[in-house]
């Protein structure tokens, strides 16, 4: 198993999933009905408001939320059913970065990764995987890092470590909860070229971005999630028309002609919020 | 850390050699030998030679160096590390550096247990009745505060921590009350008060019993864990998306301090500070990974309460320190200390 994907077809879908919070009156969809499944070699982006329910279809999507209605599959079988080790070296789930609370060495961290593969019985990984981790880290560029306390990164190194963690697991599908938020341009650049590049070698690789413009330019298929529901799905150019960014988004789109967008790329200017916009649902 | 285990061994030796009846090194040696070497019994055998001397060991002096003291200083050993771990094993579960082993009400519920040992006169039907109480009181207390934060089969931290918070308050108020209606009694009330202090005095091998099979069994199971808890430092969610069973993990963890905590408590009374300085002392020093902070943390416990009890046993000699008193009144302030330093250099 070398540090691009292991080359395994994997079959991770939603099909009529959902998840609710609370019983009986308090009842409360924080998705629902969502069908998608990822593919292999795919960078997918979900777009939406926030609280729309992006980090929700991720998380169901990870295993980590079993879904209250309809069901997530793993090659044919439930999710819920799988023992986490085995869920987390097929899916890994990178979470929207927190700021540390503990001073771990950047290689310590990224070899928290090679959890689920390291046997239970095992003192440690020995060489095998030390040398597992040195390519992980080598392949998000962060080997300069290894021996720095996670708690004096960037955010831009941050998230490049904790994609290099992701990688460790050796998973085929990568889900990452906003892996831009709160970083300068070129980190943003670097964090999803690296995005591109670990879909290109076959892995699916799922974002949840709220940038419209990086989600048209980066990805390569596009889901918008509104209040909890897949409400479109398709090529990013397809999908992001003025009228749905009008409904869903409530802004005012302008397609930028020209200026730098490359052949046929789209890329928009937004204006203020339309009047006459129903008070959206966030949570 | 190898060099901290033989520290602690030569150390264990210096509290074998202090005490208020005045041993010589050769005596002590002689006792040790007499019981550890094979052939080195009372009972006259083919010992000849080399084995000689051993016979003639003065039985005051084995009965202080190998029913006092011997026991004493292992005791000492046992319940800093088991301290420490239990310690440093909620630190890891509830994030949080300055979470104490009792944290969930498993301290509290020990000191209940052994109080009650000592009011309703427990204690003096059999000797094992006090550690079977505070260990049992430990292990309920923990049920207690699992099932109040226990919904749909999962415990947020969060709301075992607040659970635990309140139990100990809870508990704490009914150790008051049995205290103060024990108040006439005042053989009683003295008993339980020396006890919530915390100390090591009149214990003896039945006390190393009770605790070294809890410290072995309980420290195994968290060192097994140990990665599992790297994982949870970093949340619970991480630590799912990366295979940890976090359910699972957590109620092994908790488990595994409580009966840390219990038979500590259970053998040497309340003694503070042991483990929420030392597991905080040894992450600054080494880093939060478990595979290495559990070993040190186990050491650095063993050292410190030993230190803490000769201490206890000399400073006012003949009388006797509480050890309690003694580990929060060196602890606090090199706590304190290091908190200090580590902010001039630096660090958060």
């Amino acid at each position: 198993m070398r540090a691009r994907g292991t080359g395994r077809p994997v079959e991770l879908r939603l099909e009529g999933a959902g998840v609710a919070r609370g019983r009986g009156d308090r009842r409360r969809w924080l998705a629902r009905n969502v069908d998608l499944a990822p593919r292999g070699g795919e960078l997918l982006a979900l777009v939406g408001p926030n609280g729309a329910g992006k980090s929700t279809v991720l998380r169901l999507l990870s295993g980590l939320w079993p879904p209250s209605e309809g069901r997530v599959s793993l090659d044919g079988r439930s999710l819920d059913r799988l023992p986490r080790r085995e869920v987390a070296r097929r899916v890994t789930y990178v979470p929207q970065h927190s700021v540390p609370l503990f001073e771990f060495t950047v290689r310590e961290l990224v070899a928290m990764g090679a959890f689920p593969a390291t046997p239970r019985f095992a003192l440690g990984g020995g060489a095998a995987e030390d040398r597992w981790v040195a390519e992980c880290m080598e392949r998000a560029d962060v080997t300069y890092l290894a021996h720095r306390s996670v708690r004096r990164l960037s955010g831009g190194e941050l998230q490049r470590v904790l994609v290099a963690r992701g990688l460790a697991t050796r998973a085929d599908v990568l889900l990452l909860d906003e892996p831009t938020a709160s970083l300068d341009l070129v980190h943003q650049l670097e964090v999803l070229g690296l995005c591109r590049e670990l879909a290109a070698e076959g892995r699916a690789v799922v974002v949840a971005l709220h940038d419209l413009n990086a989600a048209l330019r980066w990805a390569a298929r596009l889901a918008v999630i509104e209040s909890g529901s897949k409400v479109a799905e398709g090529a990013p150019a397809e999908v992001l028309t003025p009228e749905l960014l009008a409904s869903v988004f409530g802004v005012r789109a302008v397609a930028l002609a020209g200026a730098g967008a490359s052949e046929g790329e789209l890329q928009y200017r937004f204006d203020q919020p339309l009047p006459a916009r129903a008070p959206g649902r966030d949570g | 850390m190898a060099v901290g285990a033989v520290l602690l061994v030569l150390f264990g030796l210096v509290g074998l050699l202090l005490g208020s009846a005045d041993l010589g090194v050769a005596e002590i040696a002689a006792v040790l030998a007499a019981h550890l070497l094979p052939g080195g019994g009372s009972a006259a055998g083919p010992s000849d030679g080399p084995m000689a001397a051993i016979e003639s060991v003065d039985p005051v002096s084995d009965a202080i160096v190998w029913s006092l003291r011997l026991p004493r200083v292992l005791l000492a050993m046992l319940v800093g590390a088991a301290l420490a771990i239990a310690g440093a094993l909620m630190q890891g579960l509830f994030r949080n550096a300055l979470a104490s082993p009792g944290i969930v009400g498993t301290s509290a519920g020990a000191s209940l247990g052994a109080i009650c040992a000592l009011a309703f006169g427990l204690a003096d039907e059999s000797i094992l009745a006090l550690p079977a109480l505070a260990i049992g009181g430990a292990l309920a207390a923990l049920l207690i505060v699992q099932a109040i934060a226990t919904r749909d089969g999962s415990s947020p931290a969060a709301t075992l921590l607040l659970a635990g918070v309140a139990l100990t308050a809870f508990i704490g108020a009914i150790n008051a009350w049995i205290i103060a209606s024990s108040w006439e009694e005042h053989e009683v009330a003295r008993r339980i008060s020396y006890w919530l202090l915390g100390g090591l005095s009149d214990r003896g091998w039945i006390h190393v019993g009770i605790v070294a099979p809890c410290l072995l069994a309980a420290g195994a199971v968290s060192w097994w864990l140990a990665r599992d808890l790297d994982l949870l430092l970093e949340g619970e969610e991480v630590a799912g998306a990366l295979g940890v069973e976090v359910e699972r993990a957590k109620r092994i963890l908790l488990a595994a301090a409580a009966v840390l905590a219990g038979s500590a408590v259970a053998v040497s009374g309340v003694v503070a500070f042991v483990g929420l300085v030392v597991p905080h002392v040894v992450r600054l020093l080494l880093g939060p990974a478990h595979r290495t902070l559990l070993v040190a943390c186990a050491v650095t416990g063993a050292w410190f309460v030993l230190g803490a009890d000769l201490v206890a046993r000399t400073a006012v000699a003949p009388q006797e320190l509480q050890l309690g008193v003694v580990t929060a009144f060196v602890g606090a302030p090199f706590f304190l200390f290091l908190l200090v330093r580590h902010r001039w250099e630096g660090g958060e």
